[in-house]
Formats: C-alpha cells, sequence, structure tokens
C-alpha cells in the first residue's frame, strides 16, 4: 500500500521550524557582531565598569548591576499584586465581575511603552515627587535604602519600577489566572469536603498544582522587565551609577543600546560593543530563566508534590 | 442506490499535492484575468489624465533626520513646501546630529540636519558628504523658572561654576543654591558638543563623574526634553537651543528662565529679556523681539564674517556684550553625494528662508517664527 504523505504534519513542522530556526539567526546574528569587542575585553567586559569609545574599554558593569536591580524591584512590586489579582479573579470574582475585570487588565497589555513613559514623566513623576517621595523618606528614611536623595528629580528607580510593574502585571495575572482555572474542580471539592476552609484550599492545593503556570507568568513578566527600553530611557536618568536608595538613578543596559546606537552604527567597535551588550542581556534571561525554574522544580519536590 | 455506491468506490481519490497545484494555477489565471481586466480599465482612465496631475497624484517622500533644533524648522518650513508641491511629503526624524549623519551617510535617510560644524570624522567616513547651511542658531543656559539653580543675588554666573556644573566637579565658587541639579544630554548632540567646545571641553559629555558635592545630574534626550526636565526639576540647570528654549521661556507662565553667565575671559553678558511679551517691530511685515533681533547682529557679523569673507570671527568684532560667538552655531543639511532634484528643490526652499502668515496675519519667517537665524537674512 502506497505510504500517504501526512500534508498538515509536514506544513505545521516546517512553520515550527522557520520560528525556531529564526531564534538561531537572531543569536547568531548578535555573536557574530559582538565577537570583536567581546573577545578584546574577555571577561572584563562585565567585570569592569569603564566605558569609553576612544580609549577602547567597554565594561558594563553598573548597566549590569543596574539591570539586575530594576528588574528585582519591578518583580517585588509586580508578582504579588498580579497573583492576588488573578486569585481573586480566579477563586472569588463572581462570572459576571470577573468578565469585566479581566478585559481591563488586558487592556493595559495594549499600551505602547512610550506612552507608559509620558505618563510616568508628566504625571506619575509629580505624585512622587510632591507625596510619595517625602513621605516614604519621613517614614523609613533611618533605613538607607528608603532616603530621598534627590529630592526634585522626576525619575528614579522606584518611579521606573512601578511603571514596569504596570506594564507586567497583565501578563502574570492573564496566566496565573488560567493555570489556577485550569486545576480540576474535583481538587477543591474534595479539600472542602476535608473540611478545609476556602483560603487553605487555595493555599495547599490549587497554588501548588498552578505552581508551574504561575512560575512562567513570572518569568515572562521578568524578560518583559528586563528587555524593557522606552520607559526605562524617560524615567530612569541615564546616569551610569549603582543606585544607593530607590529614589536614586541608573543606566540600565538597554537605555545605553539605545542612546548609543543610533550614533556608533556604521562605526564596526562601537556597534560592536553595544551589540555586546544585547548579548550580555539575552544570557542573562536564559540564566534567570533557567534558574527560577530549577528554584521552582526544587520548591516542588520539597513540598512533595 | 448500491449500484451508485460501487462506481464511487472505483474512482480514484484525488492526490492533495495535485489538488494545492490545481488550486494555485486557478489562482495564478484568475488573478492574470482580473489584473488585464482593471488594465482596460485603467488605460482608458489614464488617457483622460495629463503628466502634471500624474506627477501630483505620486506620492514622494523626503526624509529629513538629525539634530533636535533644526526639526522644528524642517517640520514648519516642510509644511509650507507641501502645499506648494502636492505629492511631495517631508517627514522630519529628531534623533540628534551625530545620528543624522550616520542617517544620511548610510543612505537611510534623504538629507541629515546637523546643529555644528561638520566634524573631521564624519568626512572621513563619508567622503561624498555635501553641506548646505541654511541658518544659524544660538545656546542659552536655562534654569527653572520659580527656583532657579543660581543664587538671586548672582548676576551672572561665573565661568568656572558654569564649567565645575557640567564636568561633575564640585563648584569653587558660590554661585548656585543648595540642591542645585544638573541636566545633560544623553545622545549624540549637536547643542551639546558646541556647550561643551565654549566651556573648553574637546568633545561633549554624556555621562558626568560624581564625586562628593559635585552637582547631581541626569541625562536626558532631545533639546525639548532639556526645556521640559529644567522647567519642571526645581533647582535645575540645563543648556539648550534659544529657539526650542523660547517656547517655555515666554509667555504669561514661563517655566525657564534663561541665565546670564560669563565666557571664559570674565565678560559678563546679560539678556536683555528672555519674555516675548514685548514685540519691536522691525519692520511693516514681521514681528520680533528685542533679545532676537540682538543675537540677530551676532549671528549676522558671525556668518558674513567666516562664510563670506572666509575670516575668523572675534568677540570684540560682534558688539561685545551682546552674546559669546562660541555660542552660536550654523544649522546645516547634509546630503551624500549630489541630492536628486526633489531634495535640491527642498534645499534650496530652506535656503530662501520660507515665509509665513502667522497667526498675528503678518508675515514670519519660518527661522524667525522658530527663533532662530536664516542665511537668507543674515546674509
Amino acid at each position: 500500500m502506497k505510504e500517504k504523505i501526512d500534508l498538515p504534519k509536514g506544513i505545521f513542522f516546517g512553520i515550527a521550524g522557520i520560528t525556531a530556526f529564526l531564534v538561531f539567526v537572531i543569536i547568531g546574528f548578535l555573536l557574530y557582531t559582538a565577537a570583536p569587542v567581546l573577545e578584546m575585553s574577555g571577561i572584563g567586559f562585565i567585570t569592569t565598569s569603564v566605558w569609553n569609545y576612544d580609549t577602547h574599554q567597554y565594561g558594563i558593569l553598573i548597566f549590569l548591576i543596574d539591570t539586575i536591580i530594576l528588574t528585582a524591584l519591578t518583580l517585588a512590586l509586580a508578582v504579588p499584586v498580579g497573583i492576588f489579582t488573578a486569585m481573586y479573579l480566579a477563586e472569588w470574582a463572581p462570572a459576571w465581575l470577573e468578565k469585566i475585570l479581566r478585559p481591563l487588565v488586558e487592556l493595559l497589555v495594549g499600551i505602547p511603552s512610550v506612552v507608559y513613559g509620558f505618563f510616568g514623566l508628566l504625571i506619575l513623576s509629580n505624585f512622587f515627587v510632591d507625596d510619595l517621595n517625602p513621605f516614604v523618606d519621613h517614614v523609613l528614611g533611618f533605613i538607607p535604602i528608603f532616603r530621598n536623595v534627590h529630592p526634585y528629580f522626576h525619575v528614579g528607580l522606584l518611579l521606573t519600577a512601578t511603571i514596569l510593574a504596570v506594564m507586567v502585571i497583565p501578563t502574570i495575572v492573564a496566566l496565573s489566572q488560567d493555570s489556577m482555572r485550569g486545576v480540576p474542580d474535583e481538587y477543591r471539592e474534595a479539600s472542602i469536603a476535608l473540611g478545609a476552609t476556602r483560603w487553605e484550599t487555595l493555599k495547599n492545593v490549587v497554588i501548588p498544582a498552578a505552581f508551574p503556570g504561575i512560575v512562567t507568568a513570572v518569568i515572562l513578566a521578568m524578560m518583559r522587565a528586563m528587555g524593557e527600553t522606552m520607559a526605562v530611557v524617560m524615567l530612569m536618568g541615564n546616569t551610569p551609577v549603582i543606585p544607593s536608595s530607590v529614589f536614586d538613578e541608573g543606566y540600565t543596559m538597554t537605555a545605553k543600546i539605545l542612546n548609543d546606537i543610533m550614533y556608533n552604527v556604521a562605526l564596526p567597535e562601537p556597534r560592536a560593543a553595544l551589540f555586546g551588550i544585547a548579548v550580555v542581556l539575552f544570557l542573562m534571561e536564559i540564566l534567570a530563566v533557567a534558574g527560577v525554574r530549577l528554584v521552582c522544580s526544587w520548591a516542588q519536590k520539597r513540598s512533595g508534590s | 442506490m448500491y449500484a451508485n455506491m460501487k462506481r464511487m468506490n472505483h474512482d480514484v481519490a484525488v492526490s492533495p499535492i495535485v489538488a494545492t497545484l490545481v488550486l494555485i494555477v486557478v489562482a495564478v489565471i484568475g488573478a492574470v484575468a482580473v489584473g488585464t481586466i482593471m488594465g482596460t480599465f485603467s488605460t482608458s482612465v489614464s488617457k483622460n489624465v495629463n503628466a502634471n496631475q500624474a506627477n501630483a497624484a505620486s506620492q514622494s517622500e523626503i526624509l529629513v533626520a538629525g539634530s533636535t533644533t533644526v526639526d522644528p524648522i524642517t517640520q514648519a518650513a516642510g509644511a509650507l513646501y507641501s502645499a506648494q508641491n502636492p505629492g511631495v511629503k517631508i517627514v522630519s526624524q529628531a534623533i540628534a546630529s551625530g545620528a543624522g549623519v550616520q542617517a544620511v551617510g548610510n543612505g537611510v535617510a534623504d538629507i541629515g540636519a546637523i546643529s555644528e560644524p561638520v566634524k573631521s570624522a564624519w568626512t572621513t567616513q563619508f567622503p561624498n558628504l555635501k553641506q548646505y547651511q541654511i541658518g544659524e542658531g544660538a545656546i542659552v543656559v536655562i534654569t527653572n523658572a520659580a527656583k532657579p539653580a543660581n543664587a538671586t543675588t548672582v548676576p551672572q554666573l561665573s565661568y568656572a561654576d558654569l564649567v565645575d556644573a557640567f564636568t561633575g566637579v564640585a563648584p569653587s565658587g558660590n554661585d548656585f543654591v543648595s540642591g542645585a541639579n544638573v541636566v545633560i544630554r544623553a545622545d549624540s548632540s549637536g547643542t551639546a558638543t558646541v556647550f561643551y567646545g565654549f566651556l573648553g571641553q574637546s568633545a561633549q559629555l554624556t555621562t558626568l563623574p560624581q564625586p562628593t558635592n559635585a552637582l547631581p545630574y541626569q541625562a536626558v534626550n532631545g533639546n525639548m526634553a532639556v526645556v521640559q526636565t529644567v522647567g519642571s526639576t526645581k533647582y535645575s540647570i540645563g543648556f539648550a537651543d534659544y529657539g526650542d528654549t523660547m517656547t517655555a521661556a515666554s509667555g504669561s507662565a514661563p517655566t525657564v528662565a534663561i541665565v546670564p553667565i560669563q565666557d571664559s575671559t570674565g565678560q559678563d553678558y546679560s539678556f536683555a529679556n528672555s519674555s516675548v511679551s514685548t514685540y519691536v517691530p522691525f519692520d511693516t511685515q514681521t514681528n520680533i523681539t528685542t533679545n532676537w533681533n540682538s543675537l540677530r547682529s551676532v549671528a549676522k557679523y558671525i556668518y558674513q564674517t567666516s562664510v563670506e569673507k572666509g575670516q575668523t570671527p572675534t568677540q570684540t568684532g560682534a558688539a561685545e556684550t551682546t552674546y559669546p560667538i562660541a555660542l552660536f552655531r550654523p544649522l546645516s543639511y547634509l546630503t551624500n553625494g549630489q541630492p536628486s532634484a526633489n531634495v535640491q528643490d527642498f534645499i534650496n526652499f530652506m535656503e530662501s528662508n520660507p515665509q509665513e502668515t502667522n497667526s498675528a496675519g503678518l508675515k514670519e519667517g519660518v527661522f524667525q517664527e522658530t527663533n532662530n537665524f536664516a542665511v537668507a537674512d543674515i546674509s
């Protein structure tokens, strides 16, 4: 009997293959362009902090640390809010309310990041400078990281992290809620039948069962926060210092690339250096994803699920 | 019924590959047929259209990329040019002078707009670069209008403190109030290159060192961002194009004020008034301000001395207390090689100082309107 060619399988495999191939093309292009400077600087590229085109010194330590600090602060703000919102929508909200709230949250995804930047700069920054910063400084100023070091600046780490948190909360909410909804109702019913309260059911049954989905949500949020450029350029101050407080400024890797790339795109060495930053950012994201998944699988094994 | 089924069972199903190929062939034939039919319609329509209308109907676009100083002038003149030449659209991208040079050199933009003298590094990188100077501009030091960075007892900001503030050194004098902070440029700005040249630096600084007691700073992209940031940040000081500054320094509620400064010789420069509330009629057709007029006389002296006579302008040659000549700079369009006829036409249009009627019903050049100085006016 003649073997039939499985055409649908072939077409879908081809499309999936093209998508995967694109990733390799982009990585390859990044590495190829960045290779000269990465070879020249070696490990000093990520351990030194001097960045000077004239003396051919390229060190991104400050940009690297600033990116990590900003991402960590963004997640610290976004993850609790996102997950608690998802919990409410999945477990407590009546259907009619969930139908209203969820699309509203998802609308936030559609707003361009430059609009977020303007919102932060023109509206939110006034609230921060006039009200929030002095209040936090007054209440928590004895802790160095809460001191209002630049009382007049309309830029800062906390402002940027707040705007980025608003940007990534929809991702966390949507994926976490779907993941919690995907937990079979039988689990909940069994737990309640054993006498657990709704909160205990949520804490001990639903969340652990939905954990992989929640972790995926956090990973995607982290990658969006790490790669965000326009809003960060407008709100972070573009000064290469390691912030001494949440109200201090900084300079992330993406902001450095954006500010310098237009002028240096045709010069081989500066271009290679800027692409080197992109390579390091990419590697950071891979490591962060791997790290988070490792920690979570260890946590799941420990909890015996 | 069963007889029909038996007959159907003997038929061989068409292979999906053959079916797809047949579908593609049918689609191509269909497209060709539709195109031919439409073509007969369009031929009959085109016979009734004359050549000028056809030119107007085809949209062409001229991309001008570069200086944020020149951007408002290009936008204003571009609107005038498109009104006179339907079918030509002028698109202006404000990405800073250095990026504009790279864009035109790499063929991304038709024209590169710069607000500084052409650097030798650019002509080395792009040997076919052609320069067309369209005007002159001035740079001013600005501060927050409500809460200025300079102490009110200080009539002029000393040169030493000015240099210290913008180079990340703790100011040696007492010209600044407590809480003073600095706004600089993060992009490849022509304005910044010229300003730092005035401060005695060989190139602009996009980041400053931060020893103890140096004024804290932030870096932004574009002249308007500097003006907006200085206008909203108390006790801040920055530098920006005079034209871009006037949008925020004038009117009933100015957010920035122009700071009187000294130059490296200790010469004081006061600014007549940074408000445009007193207009001085220049002639029956235009309406200008006192200090634009006095800056114009310096720009005229600089252009006529350097471009027309080929000599070096000196501060004693200009009206001495008007403004430092080192804070003036040529505004130019650059092309990579000989521009096309369209582009050359637009450049000629800009060099002629296009005029438009302003809200008061008076004729005003676009350079004047944006508080810059047109070559056609100062030559």
